[in-house]
């Protein structure tokens, strides 16, 4: 390659100003080089170059206001299974796995009868007199403890979906 | 949605620490595809992840298409939804997903475009009568620079809306997404000698439209440039 760059016309470093854009980095290898050339020569190179930046300045400085809580509303209602309008037609909600899930195992527990939980309940009252009798040791108070959250447990879940749907939310 | 409700998913969308994809060996850092492949499998830790990683985007190209932040909310909303309720629609076999999101991104904004034609051919007059002074990305300490800005910005509004939906689109691709010609041809589903062609037309459009604006801001930039010279 010879040191001599090839003149570039005005109007071609215009064009690649319209269909590149100001940063050289996105122009042909060849084109650059040349418009760095012409740059150094001609003030109407640097005018259309400073007025490409300014317009790019312009749409940068126009941004959108920042996105506060969207991206929440936006899983709230994939959580509670929105539906969403589609060519003018409502498409079935769907809803994640692990919402499914939990749902999935609400119904199980739901079914297990009240009476299940019977002798769980009378060992814990056979439990909490001998807590406060004084004739456990803290190990097995601890024990105790536990009992009674396994007790609290089903009872939460043989509650009524509805009613601890929305902690999900 | 009420703070201290919320579920391990909207954890997951809020940070980066998400326990629950760490714990199917899926660090929050795995790629788009992915994630939409976890997506389509009903996994919605995957989704918030992605959800954050490209709400912008989509934010961006209802912002510059649609004029105004709620409608580009709203666009946001649908095109997220939609992605959740058909994730199969995505084929990674195909471009990667944030090509493809764009492209589903744009459409839905001129879907929308073309409802608002038909609806009333006056709303788009103001930008969507967005507060301008409120979303200046660089605000003015001086308060006449602000206002002059504001002036610059509503200009620049008023330009970008009357260019066709193709060029708009192409220019918000280009400027608020960063993308280069050939990537945008992919998105558009054109050439790229199609895109440098849209391209061109819009920057030339805007150029003539915004002389003066663009004079002004040119004047002001060299003057800023030539106090931080000074400062130095």
């Amino acid at each position: 390659m010879s040191g001599q760059v090839d003149r570039m016309e005005i109007s071609a470093f215009r064009r690649l100003l319209d269909v590149h854009g100001s940063d050289m980095a996105r122009w042909p290898e060849e084109a650059r080089v040349q418009a760095q050339a012409l740059l150094l020569s001609d003030a109407r190179a640097r005018r259309l170059l400073a007025e490409a930046r300014a317009l790019e300045d312009l749409l940068r400085a126009d941004a959108p206001p920042p996105e506060g809580d969207l991206a929440q509303r936006i899983m709230a209602r994939v959580m509670a299974g929105d539906a969403v309008q589609q060519g003018g037609e409502m498409t079935q909600g769907r809803q994640p796995v692990s919402v499914r899930r939990v749902r999935d195992h609400r119904r199980r527990r739901m079914m297990t009868p009240w009476w299940a939980a019977a002798p769980l309940a009378a060992s814990l009252l056979l439990g909490v007199w001998l807590g406060l009798s004084g004739a456990l040791a803290p190990v097995e108070q601890v024990l105790l403890a536990d009992a009674a959250d396994d007790l609290a447990f089903i009872m939460e879940v043989a509650a009524p979906a509805e009613e601890t749907e929305g902690e999900l939310l | 949605m009420r703070e201290g409700t919320g579920s391990r998913l909207v954890v997951a969308a809020s940070g980066p620490s998400s326990p629950g994809l760490r714990g199917r060996g899926m660090e929050p850092e795995a790629s788009d595809e992915e994630l939409m492949q976890a997506v389509a499998g009903g996994d919605g830790e995957a989704f918030a992840v992605l959800l954050r990683r490209h709400l912008p985007t989509v934010r961006a190209i209802g912002w510059r298409m649609l004029g105004s932040a709620e409608a580009a909310d709203d666009l946001a909303q649908e095109v997220f939804l939609r992605i959740w309720q058909a994730p199969e629609k995505f084929d990674a076999g195909r471009g990667p997903f944030r090509h493809w999101l764009a492209r589903v991104g744009a459409n839905a904004a001129i879907d929308r475009l073309r409802e608002r034609k038909v609806q009333s051919l006056d709303d788009d007059a103001d930008g969507g009568g967005q507060a301008l002074a409120d979303t200046l990305a660089d605000p003015q300490p001086d308060p006449e620079a602000q206002a002059v800005r504001v002036q610059h910005l509503r200009r620049l509004r008023e330009a970008v809306a009357r260019l066709p939906e193709r060029q708009r689109l192409a220019i918000s691709l280009a400027h608020d997404l960063g993308h280069g010609n050939m990537e945008i041809a992919e998105i558009m589903g054109v050439s790229v000698e199609a895109v440098e062609s849209l391209l061109a037309r819009a920057r030339r459009t805007l150029k003539e439209r915004l002389r003066q604006e663009l004079v002004d801001a040119s004047a002001s930039r060299s003057t800023a440039s030539r106090h931080e010279d000074g400062a130095r």
